[in-house]
């Protein structure tokens, strides 16, 4: 058992050094759509059933892909981690997004907002994160009663209705928030 | 606080007018898995150790283990309504209770909260529930005695503002009532107390509080409880918390008495705590910081030296035994943390000997430089008097009909002498009381009285001496010492006194 972590960083060193990451993020894609069906995944992880089987199986699956890709997939097995694949896939990203600067940032809202407030939370953001880039994904949900909350990987700025209400009933019942 | 009617429209106003004013940023995470009081949550990454998460549903938290993909955090409340998938956030404070002078007489939670049903109070200050323990350049040895009002421990076992000292015995044994008798003699004493209770059922809790409330000692007293239903991550706080609150008063430069009742069930939960964590066991299962968690509790018993202010804290660890087995893990960790033992033995509770405490095998490493003068020259050969008898009495029980006139005689003062050390309930004695008393005792004053009317003689001669000769029982109480003319007075009086009981 190895950590997903591991296995996305030793990647992530390979693309760097062909200079191929662009290219392999979208390999990955594709390797992710073969083996986020949970039959393979299955096979794959099986103790039953041969390696050779397995290997060969990944090797018609995966035709046009990195043959670097195919032996990540291929130790993988050996080491019987392919089920974290799609782990290794998100770290992946991430380490990509970090390498090229690009924060991604969530925005919860209730109704959708013009792009020029999209605008302007992109200009502030920038300022607070201190990033180069910042790619904005809308997200809308009735829950949150107005107002508007962004979240920055684990980091999360709330500023909805919701919240503010919540902690004004803490106020008043308790004293303090 | 709001508290009076023009302060809540006062701070509704200022809640609207500065409505969404301030906004901060949280770590958050998610609950991936959730089971038996413990969540392993994914994310929050810049999460502290032992930092407070707050759950949904208004359920708080403690982050534990910080690992490389997850954080393994303690629920502290209800946990049945935690799913997975919850969205947990940080609060960026680390564990930590309020204190204050209000908190006096009242009964908390280890975070804090009145269980009491009299509603809020005002704390002074919040302070973190763990905090290391002071150092050398602050600390002063042992030389102030907490009187317990019990003669067998005063005499025999005395214990200082400073020391921790281990209430150790088998169930049943009487632990919790020395405890309570040592706090209920503090009522008219600077010390103030805290009684902690771990893991033990709320009718017994209650039952103690009522005790302390009847006798005039909850008012300077705070209890902390933490009860078996209540989740084991509350439990193993509960003594930190306490001696947080106790650490305020210290800070002050005030004295007090904590009583940690028991930490064996401390070190239960955290035992279920650690292994629900997935912390590999150790032996007995206990986790490899099981000597950790109670040496840096009992550190933080320390006497300040008076240029950092003053103040002590007086520990009184409980710890249970199984069938009188002292050398098993826990009450060895905990016997050679403290400062001596007060062994307490079922066969001398059954036989009628309360409290029970085995004066041969209870020990008190710092105590004695704390008596005082009067009393140490009154318990100086009670000791050796009570062993030799403890030696002579197995060997009695065949009969003492041939034995020489000097081992009958030991025999018969020692038979007194236990009588003398028996003390009920709720009725601490005065430090004057006890030393007189040890006196006449020691120099054979109850030789000629028939050992079934010791006590009776005992109650009795209280009242005569304190009616008769109050300038002698105030004379001893302001010195503390008993000078011979004092003790010629009360060998007069006590003939005299003798007299009028045999008409």
């Amino acid at each position: 058992m190895i950590s997903h972590l591991r296995y996305a960083k030793a990647l992530f060193e390979l693309s760097k050094e062909n200079s191929s990451i662009e290219n392999w993020l979208l390999q990955m894609k594709e390797a992710e759509s073969v083996l986020s069906n949970e039959d393979v995944i299955e096979l794959l992880d099986s103790p039953q059933v041969p390696e050779k089987v397995k290997f060969d199986g990944v090797k018609t699956l995966f035709t046009n892909i990195d043959i670097l890709i195919r032996n990540l997939v291929f130790l993988m097995i050996r080491n019987g981690d392919v089920s974290k694949f799609n782990l290794v896939i998100d770290e992946f990203n991430k380490l990509v997004d970090t390498h090229m600067g690009i924060t991604r940032v969530q925005i919860t809202t209730v109704e959708k907002i013009s792009s020029q407030q999209i605008n302007d939370i992109k200009q502030k953001l920038l300022d607070v994160f201190n990033v180069s880039k910042i790619e904005i994904s809308e997200h809308f949900d009735d829950n949150i009663i107005g107002g508007i909350v962004i979240r920055v990987g684990d980091k999360v700025i709330d500023a909805s209705s919701r919240t503010k209400i919540g902690n004004m009933k803490e106020f008043l019942i308790k004293g303090s928030v | 606080m709001p508290t009076a009617g023009q302060d809540i429209a006062s701070v509704i106003k200022k809640q609207i007018q500065e409505f969404g004013g301030d906004l901060s940023m949280v770590d958050v995470g998610t609950v991936v898995e959730a089971a038996d009081g413990v969540a392993r949550i994914h994310g929050m990454s810049g999460v502290k150790y032992s930092e407070v998460l707050s759950f949904p549903g208004g359920v708080l938290g403690m982050a534990l283990n910080l690992e490389e993909n997850s954080v393994g955090a303690v629920i502290l409340g209800d946990y049945l309504s935690i799913k997975e998938g919850d969205e947990v956030k940080s609060t960026g404070k680390i564990i930590q209770v309020p204190v204050g002078d209000d908190m006096l007489g009242r009964v908390l939670d280890p975070l804090g909260r009145p269980i009491d049903g009299r509603g809020d109070f005002s704390s002074s200050e919040i302070l973190p529930v763990e905090k290391i323990a002071p150092g050398v350049v602050e600390r002063k040895s042992v030389d102030q005695p907490v009187q317990f009002g019990l003669k067998i421990v005063d005499a025999m076992v005395p214990v200082g503002r400073g020391q921790r000292e281990l209430v150790i015995g088998d169930r049943v044994t009487g632990k919790t009532s020395l405890c309570i008798d040592a706090l209920i003699n503090q009522k008219d004493s600077e010390i103030l107390g805290v009684y902690v209770a771990i893991g033990q059922k709320a009718s017994k809790v209650a039952e103690t509080v009522s005790r302390l409330e009847e006798n005039g000692a909850l008012d300077n007293t705070i209890v902390v409880a933490a009860n078996a239903s209540d989740p084991a991550p509350l439990q193993y706080l509960a003594p930190y918390a306490g001696c947080a609150m106790a650490e305020y008063f210290m800070s002050k430069g005030k004295d007090v008495l904590i009583v940690y009742d028991d930490l064996t069930k401390h070190a239960w939960a955290y035992r279920q705590m650690s292994l629900l964590l997935k912390r590999p066991p150790g032996r007995e299962a206990y986790p490899g910081d099981v000597f950790y968690l109670h040496s840096r509790l009992l550190e933080r018993a320390a006497r300040i030296d008076s240029k950092f202010g003053g103040g002590s804290i007086t520990a009184l660890p409980i710890i249970e035994t199984q069938a009188g087995d002292v050398s098993s893990y826990i009450p060895t960790n905990v016997i050679s943390i403290t400062d001596g033992q007060l062994y307490l033995e079922p066969d001398l509770f059954n036989s009628g000997v309360r409290p029970a405490v085995n004066s041969g095998l209870s020990v008190t490493r710092v105590g004695s430089s704390a008596q005082l003068k009067g009393m140490k020259k009154v318990a100086g050969s009670l000791k050796s008097e009570m062993a030799q008898f403890a030696s002579l009495a197995t060997f009695a029980q065949f009969g003492t009909e041939d034995l020489d006139a000097v081992t009958k005689r030991q025999l018969e003062r020692g038979a007194r002498l236990t009588e003398i050390l028996k003390q009920d309930e709720n009725s601490p004695l005065p430090y004057e009381n006890q030393v007189c008393i040890i006196y006449i005792a020691n120099s054979g004053g109850f030789d000629d009285v028939p050992v079934e009317d010791v006590r009776r003689y005992e109650s009795d001669w209280h009242d005569y001496v304190n009616a008769n000769l109050p300038d002698v029982m105030s004379e001893i109480s302001k010195s503390g010492d008993i000078s011979d003319e004092n003790e010629k007075k009360l060998t007069e009086a006590f003939n005299a006194f003798k007299s009028t009981m045999k008409k």
